[in-house]
């Protein structure tokens, strides 16, 4: 039985949540290792076991090995490519320029986009799970609407 | 009120979680491994003390390395104001305070790593978001990002990382940190050139095909334009000689030959060369030229400075590609690409007027296309990578 508290009970509460996060930022195809690749590092600091809030601490954790991986932008822009080209043809309803000007945004921009559009968590929310100010997520959030509306209305 | 944005970022991140995959197990961790240390009275008051050394070293790092007229002596702490950026030529990105490494865990790792990662950055200093606002004089706002902490103590219950505003940004990008990329830029690009290159007659060499070879069907791409090779050892000879070794490029820049010339090839009576100039302000750039016959016709160089380094605040590595072209409406065009990345296997450019597509692959990382002179040319050129996947892509339009 997993300890409700415990660190693997906490991944258990959070996992579904934190791979969907990560597809948000890196797509499906690395998405299950950028969170194994998070919880690693979380375990091995010991600081999952202590932290106060818990589900910031992995959705940060999260952020920042997607961040690693966005590196090699010609890498990501592939990988991306070809995401947001699968995810077309899943969804023929969907506005594929908007697929496709989601994954130009940076990380952090879709990190609150998905926090926000996805967990509809207010600004400030957004702010104290990823731990920036809430006016970086407000920034964030409007230069993605509007490059979105650009798309949108061309 | 939902609005059309919404309702598409909605669908759009309902059909991300869609494709997401199954959440991984947690993964084993080996046992006996140490907490991580925690920020302790002790550990901050001994991080203080060794940002404080950090600015100080970071500040005599930028105005010792800061080689130009105009650059006052070094000091340390607040002698940044003594420091002219616009006439620096210095190898030293500037960045940051070692405080926010800890206090901005999402962004700063990465962005050092990043910019001490990049070949040819050989320091990476520190300076304070105080230090860069006297230094550029221009405001620094508050906000998480790239610059970060003011007063040096590191505190860990309120947010003291700060941002510079997109102009701050823009002019500290441009004046200090382009400066340091542009020129690994171009010494990448110039390696790349020249790594296999062979001789092909005195003071000419020879670019060899670079990049991996395309596994991908390169049809659709239009026609392949290939550079041919002439062994004619004396209209060689009397090419290499028509090659400036000197010329007044930019606002009245001199620049001198700064290695060996390489022959990319020919296109009917084109021939392409690229070389390394360096400028007398000390700025290494890439240069091709264009001859038509043996005779030297143009000539653009780039210092690889452009390009689109940040995003938010946060270096993202990319690395544009430097297109010059040459030529007027009488002559043919030649369009040569250089400074291309090295997982590139073919490069294909569509001209507007037209449609005419061709592709070829890249030789020393560099590609020369020729085409038809116009007034102006419109095009969109693509790179892609062994199987097929787009690296990069972007228009242009050039005019002589």
């Amino acid at each position: 039985m997993i300890e409700v508290g415990s660190e693997a009970g906490l991944y258990a509460r959070y996992r579904t949540e934190l791979v969907r996060f990560a597809t948000a930022l890196v797509g499906p195809s690395d998405a299950a290792d950028v969170v194994s690749d998070a919880m690693l590092s979380l375990l091995k600091s010991g600081e999952l076991a202590e932290a106060e809030r818990p589900a910031a601490l992995m959705y940060r954790a999260v952020l920042a090995k997607a961040n690693s991986m966005h590196r090699s932008v010609f890498r990501r822009r592939a990988r991306e490519q070809r995401f947001a080209q699968r995810v077309t043809i899943e969804d023929p309803e969907l506005h594929p320029e908007v697929v496709t000007a989601v994954v130009a945004l940076s990380p952090q921009q879709r990190a609150c986009v998905y926090l926000t559009y996805w967990e509809d968590l207010a600004s400030k929310d957004v702010a104290e799970r990823l731990g920036i100010g809430e006016g970086t997520v407000k920034r964030y959030l409007a230069r993605a609407r509007a490059r979105l509306r650009e798309v949108l209305n061309d | 009120m939902t609005d059309q944005t919404t309702t598409a970022l909605r669908r759009t991140m309902a059909t991300i979680v869609d494709v997401a995959p199954d959440a991984p197990e947690l993964p084993a961790v080996p046992a006996a491994v140490s907490p991580a240390r925690r920020w302790t009275p002790t550990l901050i008051a001994a991080a203080a003390f060794m940002v404080a050394l950090i600015l100080g070293v970071g500040t005599v790092m930028l105005i010792g390395l800061g080689d130009g007229e105009g650059v006052a002596p070094g000091s340390s702490g607040t002698g940044v104001t003594e420091f002219d950026p616009l006439t620096a030529e210095t190898d030293v990105v500037a960045v940051f305070d070692a405080a926010a490494i800890e206090l901005d865990p999402l962004l700063l790792p990465a962005t050092v790593e990043q910019v001490a990662g990049l070949q040819g950055v050989s320091d990476v200093a520190v300076v304070s978001a105080d230090d860069l606002g006297a230094l550029l004089d221009l405001p620094v706002v508050p906000g998480p990002g790239i610059v970060v902490s003011t007063s040096g103590e590191p505190d860990v219950a309120e947010e003291v990382a700060m941002q510079l505003t997109d102009g701050t940004m823009d002019a500290l990008v441009q004046v200090l940190f382009f400066a340091a990329v542009g020129e690994a830029r171009v010494e990448r690009a110039i390696d790349v050139l020249t790594r296999n290159a062979v001789p092909l007659v005195d003071g000419l060499l020879l670019a060899t095909p670079s990049g991996p070879e395309p596994q991908f069907d390169t049809g659709p791409l239009g026609q392949e334009m290939l550079l041919d090779v002439t062994d004619d050892e004396e209209f060689l000879t009397e090419l290499t000689a028509s090659i400036p070794s000197r010329a007044l490029l930019g606002e009245g820049f001199q620049n001198e030959l700064a290695g060996t010339p390489v022959y990319l090839g020919h296109v009917g009576e084109v021939h392409g060369i690229v070389a390394p100039f360096r400028s007398d302000k000390g700025v290494l750039m890439i240069c091709d030229i264009r001859s038509i016959g043996a005779r030297t016709t143009g000539m653009g160089c780039n210092d690889l400075r452009d390009g689109g380094w940040v995003e938010d605040g946060v270096l993202n590595g990319r690395i544009s590609i430097g297109a010059t072209y040459s030529g007027d409406s009488s002559e043919p065009a030649a369009i040569t690409f250089t400074a291309l990345p090295e997982d590139v296997s073919v490069v294909a450019i569509e001209l507007e007027n037209g449609g005419d597509r061709y592709w070829q692959r890249p030789v020393g990382g560099s590609a020369l296309f020729v085409v038809p002179g116009r007034s102006n040319i419109s095009f969109t050129v693509t790179t892609f990578d062994s199987t097929g996947g787009i690296v990069t892509t972007e228009k242009r339009s050039l005019s002589p």
